[in-house]
């Protein structure tokens, strides 16, 4: 049976009955997890963890309470950063400092996808001054235009606290890029 | 480079290839022909953040015009309502280094309906957020720090901040790093950052309202009627407006571009709902 018919929500809560319903999910929703994995983590390691993200949510099913007409895709992208957060952690045994509060990008695979070098330089520069929640939240919304309002939840901060703090963090950020303009053009 | 060119232009990759559509579709389907042998019932509930609640979220597009009474005073007349509310916040009782949960409780409005969103920050596990604005459930976040500019505070760091206004600006402003080309500014969100939806303690609550009260550029609005009807001083720095009832040091509401929050009440708690699990 293809539920294509189907909203998000409905295949949701049907899927607990009937897990093989997920796969609509995936058919819908597929190239933009994956796309969120490849700007965070590159291609090579999206294409190993789409499934992954597909996984875990299916496995998720029971817990999420969606909302009537919702998208779940706000939902998998949560869940894709789960997923990314870990595959860091497995990554860098080494360092003890992957933790909850740890950015979900691989800077590596992210300048390794980017070809012009003014760009790697520039987002490296403007984003390198951010915390982790603020990268998260300046991300979301600029790389997978969720709303502030979306952002604000997905952290768990109250929506005046995320305009502030996503203000804030722009501003940041586009000083440091001013700062590096100034600094390019002495040299 | 503007910001937003940036980072539309490294927003751009590529759709999947097939063979990975197809390799992530393989897997799962076999995973759910197995969840179907083995129902996941008992299987361990994984943490997924708040992004599965925010689904279905519309921001009202009508920006709410703050209601301000009285005539707009000068910086020396903010300063002393700050340092009024310091007086009124270090006088309360309390201090809770070892409390369990810190529960808030606080109203904001969207299309028209007020929602109540309860928080429950956990000293050192998961916080959980009831908020029916979010999600019809009770959700779980995952240990959460206090932010301050640039860093972020635990709980215990949080009470190892001084309480001495200039060594806590001292540290605040350190805090910052560098942020934006206006530091005040920032001191100045830090302030209720750190009074909202947080554990501290009267003394720390008194050193934050002092810090305030040396900000430049705070304009005193006067009295403000918040949305439970309550009367405070307003002081206002650019976009952001705190309502302080100075008589108790309580933040009673906030507005930053257009958002507004009303703080009914936070304390501590020796426990917290356990997250929805259906």
């Amino acid at each position: 049976m293809e539920p294509n018919g189907l909203s998000d929500t409905e295949i949701l809560i049907r899927s607990r009955a009937d897990p093989e319903l997920f796969a609509a999910l995936y058919r819908r929703h597929a190239a933009a997890v994956y796309r969120y994995l490849a700007r965070r983590v590159g291609t090579f390691a999206a294409e190993d963890l789409l499934g992954d993200v597909f996984v875990a949510a299916l496995s998720g099913r029971f817990q999420v309470t969606p909302h009537v007409s919702a998208s779940a895709l706000p939902w998998l992208y949560g869940i894709a950063g789960n997923v990314v957060r870990e595959h860091l952690r497995r990554r860098s045994r080494a360092s003890p400092d992957v933790g909850p509060g740890v950015a979900v990008v691989d800077w590596d695979a992210v300048n390794a996808r980017l070809d012009a070098h003014r760009l790697r330089e520039e987002l490296g520069v403007a984003l390198s001054v951010l915390t982790a929640t603020e990268l998260e939240l300046l991300l979301l919304v600029a790389w997978e235009q969720l709303s502030p309002a979306e952002a604000a939840a997905a952290l768990g901060i109250t929506p005046v606290t995320a305009r502030s703090r996503l203000h804030r963090a722009r501003l940041r950020a586009q000083a440091e890029l001013g700062v590096l303009a100034t600094t390019t053009e002495e040299i | 480079m503007n910001l937003d060119t940036l980072l539309d232009s490294t927003a751009t990759v590529a759709d999947p290839p097939d063979s990975a559509f197809e390799h992530g579709l393989k897997q799962l389907e076999m995973a759910a022909a197995s969840s179907q042998q083995h129902p996941a019932r008992g299987k361990r509930a994984r943490h997924y953040g708040l992004l599965a609640a925010a689904a279905a979220l519309v921001i009202a597009a009508a920006v709410l015009v703050p209601s301000l009474a009285g005539s707009s005073g000068s910086s020396a007349q903010a300063a002393t309502v700050f340092r009024e509310a310091a007086r009124s916040a270090g006088q309360q009782p309390g201090g809770w280094p070892d409390a369990p949960y810190w529960h808030s409780v606080s109203t904001y409005q969207r299309d028209g309906k007020t929602f109540t969103r309860e928080i429950w920050i956990s000293h050192d596990g998961t916080s959980v957020l009831r908020d029916p604005g979010v999600d019809p459930g009770i959700m779980a976040l995952g240990p959460e720090t206090f932010p301050a500019g640039g860093s972020q505070f635990t709980w215990d760091q949080l009470y190892a901040l001084p309480t001495d206004p200039t060594q806590l600006a001292g540290v605040l402003r350190r805090g910052i790093h560098g942020a934006g080309a206006d530091d005040d500014s920032e001191l100045f969100v830090i302030v209720g950052d750190l009074l909202r939806e947080s554990p501290a303690p009267p003394s720390l609550r008194q050193a934050l309202y002092e810090v305030a009260a040396t900000v430049p550029g705070v304009t005193s609005v006067g009295t403000v009627v918040d949305r439970d009807g309550r009367t405070g001083q307003g002081l206002q720095r650019n976009d952001q407006l705190y309502v302080v009832d100075t008589s108790s040091g309580q933040l009673l509401q906030e507005e930053s571009q257009g958002w507004v929050s009303t703080y009914e009440s936070q304390g501590p708690a020796t426990s917290a709902p356990a997250a929805t699990t259906r």
